[in-house]
């Protein structure tokens, strides 16, 4: 071999290799661009009533402020919070509350309140309810800061920018969007109509409409998790069918994990002690307040962590005075407003089981109806 | 702009590079112009303001360094001195005001109680790499080493953009005459072969392994900020993880360096040879940033006396000549540290083998064993003091330091007892805590430690891989190794997976820890 063609074999392997790639993930970025898929997923949705989701499945404002625009004429109450919330269905709420759920991926209690304002603000008049989880074992509790401001209107969700084109070239060359574009061949190789799915993949919104196990209807905007019915039903909770559920086997090691003193949760009591935000905890009456002054009710609740994780995190050395305090201190925030606060965090005091769980917090609905029943139950009644 | 970017690999050398052989065929001197222009546009990418500062020191040391030679050639060697001391403290003021005003302020502050305020000033990227570059050329000049009257070819020795960021710190004497050769001008496709597989290997280096372990350093190093008291266990394991990352980073640089420099068929000095490998301080030195080293030793420790003069003269020049190597990496009291502690290691290494040579020992003479045994306290040697080199401050050096030595206890993560079972009741019987570890949040961290361990220790280095090519200048003579690059097509197979691999991760790409420096 001589050093010539050593370096043509090197850098023409190189680029025969990815010239392809970079070329399909080229037309998906452009595919992805050339369609509005939050307002075509939420259109969908709403003809179908169906589970569907725009992408990416991390950021879901834009989506679900359209299908709130949509769901509004129906819906009285709203839940709020980040993914932990997003299993609260429907159906898990007391007959006479009509629900939507608008809880995202990552979305902290200070954006929470925002929205929640702004829901007092303009659609007041048709939201009565407000179900806001105080989420600690993500640390949204600890976080101080100005409340961002939210525009929950549907007209200002804006239509996907194409990206420049340098952009665009380094994305088609990430990691991420070369093992999407492996997801994408596999399942076009294994389709019976390929020409069909490789349209549907490269040129189309969004795959065929199908059917779920439970018999639902699904249609898949994104790329990934095709035929999964990955995405949000339309009452607005998660279906988490991508997701592995904790199982008899593995609950023991999920609760030691998630007990032990390097665990997420145990870093997010010592992020100040297990002291909340004392802002935060203004901001959350101010919108109280205001809330009240409408009418509108707000339901607090500590969200359920896997069964016998609350006591073992109390009763140990590394966060049980943190979270004793944070317990204490929210329960004295609620007590000081006059408003009662269900802790969900003992979800094994409410009937839910480890199986009920995706990990350690993400409860499934079948959990949240349980919590959900309790916590209603408990509400005093409308003064 | 980053060599481990897509613009860097996609557009600028590729485009630099046809360019440059494209002008070669026309002239000399216009391909060597382009390059060193390339070389600006590449230093610019980052800052273009510095690239004033940049051209500014070129062209000052450039004319001093003419009239240096001029005085030399006349005989008048006090001028030559004398303009000798006024460039070598232009550029040291250039370097002190840029890299060291705000700590000797802070520090002056600290110790008289004032209030000297200084504004904070953005440190102009390899700052320390082409200013050492041109005193040394300078100092050369004043010897009679050096004479250059070709501002192009001065230009592009010191711009010259595979070296400029991060070194290797070139000598004049071992470029100057590469770039004065007409060949290189003309692709050559042996060289051409063997320094796009050593960028490969260097860029592997980089963006797999360095990048790799890096997110097992900082929550180690940032714990006793955070009020967090380190385990030994997490200690060592952040101690370990920067001591790769750090190699790894640096090394695959420089090997970056070599590589892309050989793609122009010009060869760099050798800048690391195995250093984990070293058996002794003295052995360390020889192989970790070999062309600092060789710096530190001609420039300074020399000219201070070296070992000409007595045993604590010696010394002394030792602990200075360190001192300084430390504070050239940083302007904080963690780097002067650091260069004082491997001061010290090499004055206890001076000593032990004057002890030994005392005892009638032939201390070239030594057994298999002990030579692991010396490696593994050389290492762990290392190790404590790169824990120094990455602190934030002295506090937090001494808290990790003083984990790694035991004062906090061994906790094993409190994970790892269900994990291991029955294994775990053992141990715990044994009177070994499984408890919190919140600095090592994943324990991936020791499979990491293990591996690398075996590759710093076992596997040949680049340079014994590439030994074929002689990619490099002042390579040490050593065994060939057993895996040897050849032009052949599992060697082209290879060097494609490689690159590819290395492509769809450098999404994530992040800067060389060198450039700090």
């Amino acid at each position: 071999m001589t050093p010539r063609a050593y370096t043509a074999w090197v850098i023409g392997g190189c680029l025969a290799l990815l010239a392809p790639v970079v070329a399909l993930n080229l037309l998906l970025l452009a595919n992805d661009h050339r369609h509005d898929k939050n307002r075509l997923a939420s259109r969908w949705q709403q003809e179908s009533g169906g589970v569907t989701y725009a992408p990416p499945i991390s950021n879901n404002r834009a989506f679900k402020t359209l299908r709130l625009a949509d769901r509004l004429p129906q819906i009285n109450t709203l839940v709020f919070g980040s993914s932990t919330a997003m299993s609260v269905t429907a159906d898990a709420l007391p007959s006479g509350l009509h629900a939507y759920n608008f809880a995202q991926s990552g979305n902290g209690l200070l954006s929470v309140i925002g929205e929640a304002k702004f829901v007092t603000t303009h659609f007041g008049e048709r939201v009565r309810w407000l179900v806001i989880p105080l989420d600690w074992a993500l640390g949204f509790v600890y976080q101080g800061g100005a409340t961002p401001s939210a525009d929950l209107s549907a007209a200002q969700v804006e239509p996907p920018v194409a990206l420049p084109l340098a952009a665009r070239l380094q994305e088609a060359l990430s990691l991420p969007r070369i093992t999407t574009l492996g997801v994408v061949l596999r399942e076009i190789a294994g389709a019976e109509d390929r020409i069909a799915a490789a349209r549907r993949m490269f040129f189309e919104a969004a795959g065929a409409p199908y059917r779920c196990a439970d018999g639902a209807m699904a249609r898949d905007f994104d790329l990934t998790f095709r035929g999964q019915c990955v995405g949000f039903r339309a009452d607005g909770s998660a279906t988490f069918a991508d997701q592995k559920r904790v199982t008899a086997a593995s609950a023991q090691s999920v609760l030691a994990q998630a007990a032990s003193a390097s665990s997420q949760y145990a870093r997010a009591l010592a992020q100040k002690a297990g002291q909340p935000d004392a802002e935060l905890l203004e901001q959350l009456a101010m919108l109280l307040r205001q809330a009240q002054a409408r009418g509108i009710r707000v339901v607090f609740f500590l969200p359920p962590l896997v069964p016998g994780l609350d006591a073992r995190l109390l009763a140990s050395a590394h966060s049980g005075a943190n979270l004793a305090r944070t317990k204490a201190a929210l329960e004295g925030w609620a007590q000081q407003h006059g408003i009662p606060l269900f802790d969900a965090g003992p979800s094994e005091l409410h009937g839910c089981a480890a199986t009920e769980f995706i990990d350690a917090h993400h409860a499934l609905p079948v959990c949240y109806r349980k919590i959900m029943a309790r916590l209603f139950e408990a509400l005093p009644p409308k003064p | 702009m980053l060599f481990n970017s897509q613009a860097f690999i996609f557009l600028f050398l590729p485009l630099t590079l046809l360019v440059f052989f494209g002008l070669g065929r026309v002239s000399a001197k216009l391909a060597a112009g382009w390059l060193a222009v390339a070389s600006l546009f590449f230093y610019g990418w980052w800052s273009p303001a510095y690239v004033a500062l940049l051209l500014l020191s070129i062209l000052c040391n450039f004319s001093a360094g003419s009239a240096i030679a001029r005085a030399q050639a006349q005989g008048e060697g006090r001028r030559s001195f004398r303009l000798l001391t006024l460039a070598v403290i232009a550029n040291l003021a250039l370097l002190a005001y840029y890299k060291y005003a705000n700590f000797f302020i802070a520090n002056f502050n600290a110790v008289t109680g004032t209030g000297l305020g200084f504004a904070e000033v953005v440190l102009p990227l390899g700052i320390s790499f082409f200013t050492f570059t041109q005193i040394a050329f300078l100092v050369d000049a004043h010897q009679g080493k050096a004479r250059e009257y070709n501002l192009v070819h001065y230009g592009l020795f010191v711009t010259y953009f595979p070296h400029l960021i991060a070194g290797p710190i070139l000598h004049h004497g071992e470029m100057m005459p590469q770039f004065a050769q007409r060949e290189i001008y003309r692709p050559q496709h042996d060289l051409i072969a063997a320094g796009l597989t050593l960028f490969v290997l260097g860029l592997a280096k980089k963006v797999l392994i360095a990048d790799g372990v890096a997110p097992y350093v900082a929550p180690v190093f940032d714990a006793p900020g955070a009020g967090v008291t380190l385990t030994m266990l997490e200690a060592w394991c952040g101690a370990l993880a920067y001591t790769f990352q750090l190699y790894f980073d640096f090394s695959g640089y420089s090997d970056m360096a070599v590589g892309l420099s050989l793609l122009f068929g010009v060869r760099l000095p050798v800048n690391f040879h195995s250093p984990y490998k070293a058996v002794n301080m003295i052995d360390f030195w020889r192989r970790w940033h070999m062309t600092l080293s060789r710096f530190l030793r001609d420039y300074l420790y020399v000219p201070l006396g070296g070992n000409r003069k007595s045993r604590t003269r010696r010394y002394i020049n030792l602990l200075l000549t360190m001192l300084l190597g430390g504070l050239w990496h940083g302007a904080g009291w963690t780097f002067v540290l650091w260069g004082v502690l491997h001061g010290v290691y090499l004055v206890i290494n001076h000593g032990w083998r004057e002890f030994r040579r005392s005892l009638g020992h032939n201390i070239h003479q030594s057994t298999p064993w002990g030579r692991r045994a010396a490696c593994l306290l050389t290492f762990i040697a290392v190790v404590v003091a790169w824990v120094l080199f990455r602190a934030p401050d002295v506090a937090t050096a001494q808290a990790i330091l003083c984990a790694m030595a035991g004062f906090n206890g061994l906790v094993l993560p409190e994970i790892w007892l269900a994990r291991l079972g029955a294994a775990g009741a053992a141990l715990t019987a044994l009177g070994i805590e499984f408890g919190a570890t919140p600095a090592l949040p994943r324990t991936g961290v020791l499979h990491w430690i293990w591996i690398l361990l075996l590759i710093v220790w076992l596997a040949p280095n680049t340079q014994q891989i590439m030994a074929a090519a002689k990619p490099a200048l002042g390579v040490l003579n050593e065994a060939p190794s057993r895996i040897r690059w050849r032009i052949s097509m599992p060697w082209a197979l290879l060097t494609m997976a490689l690159m590819l691999a290395v492509i769809v991760n450098l999404g994530r790409h992040s800067e060389f820890l060198y450039f700090q420096f």
